[in-house]
């Protein structure tokens, strides 16, 4: 990893200890503006710098920074705060802060001990014009299913430490996020399988890496289904949102170690 | 048989219409769904070599299609009958999905085929895709679906038009890949300069030949600049290899595995003559660097030629303190392409078309991607292997691959509509 970017990644850092610091010492102060200031600067300058980073990253390789796990897990450590931002914004609620800044922290901290080389080369497989769609849907999926769990066991966690029944208000951010993250999560599945016709000539191969992405997929559609057919207990419904991201970073991180990634070409190269 | 319509109590169920016929719920999609799939999962670990598929053309899509037809028409001529609208419901869409998740588990674990572990063929998972319980979770997800589209056709509103537009575009999808499956011809056709080349090896259906003949024109490899290495001995395991990432030419310098490494002198294209590159440009050679070591202490620790084996000549490394040698990567492929020779039977027409990975082309029904070559002479390459496929339903994949897009942007739009209109975040309104 060069200098420039190590750097940036931990100015990142800085910024979101800052807005993590700021958010936990709020819950306890909660009138105290200067304490809610830190925490906002903290996390929208974070997320501003994320975003120049993975742009400077972009220019200076030649090709989009998508090809390593260690260039993914960039993406994943700015739009999920991003999106946690929009919703924050937009919906005016501080729930997800905790949720965003944890996964955004603890993304950089795997960067920064497992650092990545900048190889500039790209495979001729993946100079298509669906790998950009195809990384960038999965990149959103999994940032709002992210936030969806994160918000989720905060809201238990939350619940059980002040001795309170959970409401069913509790569960309609992490509710609201599952509801977009599985489109994208469809779309993700779509556009490979499109993508995967035109490079290699098979849409759809069982790999190991689709078949972990075939099950998560089913497992959020059963989620959905079951929300659509059942009024289910809150606390049942916040640990099924929460438990389900289980499967998610199976897909992601956990294939990658197991004994079917020998037979998959979707190794991630580091 | 059906029911009359009003609210029907549990016990209610019991006496009068018996386990089947009342209100669906998840009893009712999971005995159904784990009895099935249980005896089936038995009779494969019985019998590991019997497998269910569709038979060939016609049946393979008579069959499907026949299977859609008969539980539309049966949906709506019996629209109250509780049995098939159990088998459409929600209860049994979830059932048989998980069921399908809880088959495919093996597969995201092991390898399958020759690879899977023993104890996973003894229970009759080895080859899962193909395996009775999965195939029948397949079967019972598209009878779901094919249940579940005619019960909202009528009256139509815009969340009914949304779910036959996303169910409608699942179904075809699995219409498809159900109907394709017996006709699918996947194989790998090598190709030289001179001569006519039309057999392709595939593995199902042994060797077939194409209805036009191939043959290589010319073979172009463009590469990107070549990187170093360090690899570092190990006494209980191979070689660590810390990889390079800066691009060589003369000049450049890198730091790496605690050494800085410098350029001298940079041969794009060389063949090694005794023991040293020298410049030699023709296709099949590699690159070469002359490279001075330093270490941290901008110490000089030697200097010499780096070259990996091509051809034209052996590979050249750097032996470096701590057991730790130097080595240039071979330069890695940044594109590959074969001009194609087609000569199609029906007239002497020869044509010649550009194969690159990404962009294949059709002829005859036969869609040609660009697959490989002699890795071990690079743009030398006298051969090119080329995939070819016949899927004949794939438009029909393609198809409800983007009707199920459009459902699915549909539904983005309504989910990300709650966004605009609401204002308060905890939801207190929709609970």
């Amino acid at each position: 990893m060069t200098p420039w970017l190590m750097n940036g990644l931990l100015i990142t850092g800085l910024l979101w200890g800052a807005a993590l610091l700021g958010t936990l010492l709020s819950l306890r102060f909660k009138e105290n503006r200067p304490l809610r200031l830190i925490a906002g600067f903290g996390l929208y300058g974070g997320v501003l710098v994320m975003g120049a980073l993975i742009i400077v990253l972009w220019v200076m390789l030649g090709r989009p920074p998508m090809r390593t796990l260690g260039e993914t897990r960039l993406w994943y450590a700015f739009l999920l705060p991003l999106i946690g931002v929009i919703l924050e914004i937009r919906l005016k609620t501080v729930v997800l802060r905790l949720p965003m800044l944890f996964f955004g922290l603890l993304f950089l901290a795997i960067n920064l001990m497992k650092p990545d080389g900048l190889d500039r080369t790209l495979m001729p497989a993946l100079q298509s014009p669906w790998f950009v769609p195809h990384v960038v849907v999965y990149m959103i999926a999994y940032s709002a299913l992210g936030l969806s769990c994160g918000a989720a066991l905060w809201n238990l966690v939350r619940c059980w430490f002040e001795k309170k029944v959970i409401s069913p208000k509790e569960v309609y951010l992490p509710q609201l996020l599952m509801r977009l993250g599985l489109p994208f999560l469809t779309l993700g599945l779509v556009f490979g399988a499109l993508w995967a016709r035109e490079a290699w000539g098979h849409y759809w191969t069982w790999d190991p890496k689709e078949t972990w992405a075939f099950i998560t997929w089913a497992a959020y559609v059963a989620v959905l289904h079951l929300e659509e057919r059942y009024l289910l207990s809150p606390k049942r419904h916040l640990i099924l949102l929460s438990s389900a991201f289980l499967l998610v970073l199976g897909c992601w991180f956990l294939m990658n170690s197991l004994p079917a990634a020998q037979t998959s070409v979707h190794s991630y190269s580091s | 048989m059906t029911q009359a319509p009003g609210p029907v109590t549990s016990s209610h169920r019991q006496e009068t219409v018996g386990f089947w016929f009342g209100p669906w719920e998840f009893p009712q999609a999971l005995t159904l769904v784990v009895s099935l799939l249980g005896v089936s999962w038995i009779v494969q670990i019985l019998h590991p070599g019997v497998s269910l598929s569709l038979p060939g053309f016609p049946l393979n899509w008579v069959l499907p299609l026949l299977v859609v037809i008969v539980c539309m028409v049966l949906r709506k001529v019996f629209s109250q009958n509780q049995l098939l609208a159990g088998l459409g419901g929600g209860p049994m869409a979830i059932s048989s999905l998980c069921a399908m998740a809880f088959f495919a588990f093996p597969g995201a674990v092991w390898g399958q085929g020759d690879t899977a572990p023993e104890f996973l063929k003894a229970l009759g998972l080895g080859d899962v895709f193909a395996s009775m319980p999965y195939v029948l979770s397949y079967g019972l997800v598209y009878i779901n679906l094919a249940l579940s589209i005619p019960a909202k056709v009528y009256p139509l509103s815009k969340k009914r038009v949304r779910f036959l537009v996303v169910h409608g575009g699942l179904l075809l999808i699995l219409f498809a890949v159900a109907a394709g499956a017996p006709v699918l011809i996947r194989g790998r056709i090598l190709i030289e300069e001179h001569g006519d080349f039309r057999r392709v090896i595939t593995t199902e259906k042994g060797d077939l030949e194409l209805p036009f003949a191939l043959a290589l024109e010319d073979f172009k490899l463009e590469s990107y600049a070549p990187t170093m290495s360090v690899g570092i001995s190990k006494k209980d395991a191979d070689w660590e290899v810390i990889p390079g990432t800066v691009f060589l030419e003369e000049g450049a310098e890198e730091q790496l595995a605690g050494f800085s490494l410098k350029v001298l002198e940079f041969i794009p294209q060389a063949a090694v003559v005794e023991g040293v590159p020298r410049a030699f440009s023709n296709e099949g050679t590699g690159p070469a660097a002359k490279v001075e070591v330093f270490t941290a202490d901008d110490e000089s620790v030697g200097q010499g030629w780096v070259h990996s084996a091509t051809v034209y000549g052996e590979e050249l490394f750097l032996q470096l303190p701590e057991e730790k040698v130097l080595l240039l990567e071979p330069p890695r492929p940044k594109q590959f392409q074969s001009s194609v020779m087609i000569k199609t039977p029906d007239s002497d027409k020869v044509e010649s078309r550009l194969l690159q990975v990404n962009h294949p082309f059709t002829v005859d029904g036969w869609r040609l991607y660009q697959f490989g070559y002699d890795s071990a002479r690079g743009g030398a390459s006298s051969y090119s292997i080329i995939e070819a496929v016949r899927d004949p339903f794939y438009p029909f994949v393609l198809m409800g691959c983007w009707v199920l897009v459009f459902g699915i942007v549909w539904f983005l739009w309504d989910a990300s509509a709650v966004l605009l209109q609401k204002t308060d975040s905890t939801g207190e309104d929709e609970s």
